[in-house]
């Protein structure tokens, strides 16, 4: 059995085991992360929102300024919801990078492979 | 509830299943602090985490058991992603960002068994986590940059006069954290829990309409199977996601960037 494993055989086990290692994700994996990412980028859209708004609510309440604080904070929550999703969403881009990378050496010394030597 | 007449329509109401019940009341100072069923819960949570933990760590092996490795493989796996988003200062809080995890983990998981009361699937436990977060992330902050860390809401490289606008618009986005935190693993739980019952419903209604109808109600119980795989799913990546952002907004305050 050993004898028989030539290099070319290795390069073909070598992409069968990289197939076993990482297989095609479950459907129903991704559904649900995908759920969870569209979820959370549109709420952090809306809480940026919400809280600028309360902000500028209070503000009116203690310097009596309505509706100008609201209408401020409005715009300013509005812009700060939209830097907040942008963050998230670079933050998951510079993650999905990472984790192809750190995918690819944690093929090389495969599990199966140190057991047969 | 009425049961006087034959009609199942107020047994399975999606919303039930949030309710808060007290189990022993308890009153103080004109406070109700009874003894709930989510109180309960959250003991059985604790004493099950303690149990896994506990019975993982027993007999520490060389070689790990299957209960021990599941319990390394947990760790590993939090003190990688506290590595992977603090660096090496984050080690001290490992101890914190496991228990947050393995507990939500562990809520999460629990309000999956048939009967069970959902403690993250409440606004209160998730923003009690929240709030605790925020505050720790300013104190820790203040602690290791002092006043410095105000710094933090002025991104390197700002214009002098756009400081009025972008110092609120930080200040907006910070304040917002514990509430998308908050909201985000409260509304996932709440609303896969309503839709299960709908579901639910659906099959037992369908049922007690006999003939015809019973066989439809092969339909949504088909869909209760699928959704039931879809929240398991849901209930680890919440976990995940609440223990992620737990550390890179603890970095913000540990490691200051900017």
């Amino acid at each position: 059995m050993t004898d028989s494993r030539s290099s070319e055989s290795l390069e073909a086990r070598l992409a069968a085991a990289k197939a076993r290692a990482n297989p095609e994700a479950d459907p129903r994996s991704v559904a649900g992360n995908a759920f969870a990412q569209g979820t959370r980028l549109a709420l952090e859209l809306v809480a940026g929102i919400l809280v600028g708004a309360a902000l500028g609510y209070f503000l009116d309440r203690w310097l009596g300024s309505s509706p100008f604080g609201m209408i401020g904070g409005f715009l300013l929550g509005l812009v700060a919801g939209f830097m907040n999703l942008m963050r998230a969403v670079n933050r998951e881009a510079a993650k999905v990078t990472d984790a192809e990378l750190a995918a690819l050496p944690r093929v090389e010394d495969d599990d199966d492979e140190e057991r047969l030597f | 509830m009425t049961t006087t007449k034959k009609d199942y329509s107020d047994v399975a109401g999606p919303l039930e299943q949030f309710e808060i019940k007290p189990l022993y009341p308890i009153e103080i100072g004109g406070y109700d602090l009874s003894f709930t069923n989510a109180s309960a819960w959250m003991i059985g949570i604790l004493v099950a985490i303690w149990a896994f933990m506990f019975f993982g760590m027993r007999k520490a092996e060389l070689v790990p058991g299957r209960w021990q490795s599941a319990v390394e493989g947990l760790h590993e796996f939090v003190v990688g992603m506290v590595d992977e988003n603090i660096g090496p200062n984050g080690r001290a809080y490992v101890p914190f960002i496991f228990s947050l995890f393995i507990f939500i983990l562990v809520a999460n998981m629990a309000g999956l068994l048939p009967y069970a009361f959902t403690v993250t699937s409440h606004i209160a436990v998730t923003f009690a986590f929240a709030a605790f977060i925020f505050l720790m992330c300013i104190l820790i902050g203040l602690a290791r940059h002092g006043l410095a860390w105000f710094g933090f809401f002025m991104p390197p490289g700002t214009p002098w006069y756009l400081m009025p606008l972008i110092i609120p618009i930080e200040i907006i986005s910070f304040l917002a954290r514990p509430i998308t935190l908050s909201v985000r693993l409260f509304a996932n739980m709440t609303a896969g829990h309503i839709l299960l019952k709908i579901f639910a419903g659906f099959v037992i209604s369908l049922g007690l309409a006999g003939g015809i109808w019973a066989a439809v109600g092969i339909l949504p119980f088909a869909m209760n199977v699928a959704l039931y795989a879809l929240e398991l799913i849901v209930a680890v990546v919440q976990a995940y996601v609440f223990a992620l952002l737990t550390t890179v907004y603890l970095n913000d305050s540990i490691n200051l960037e900017h």
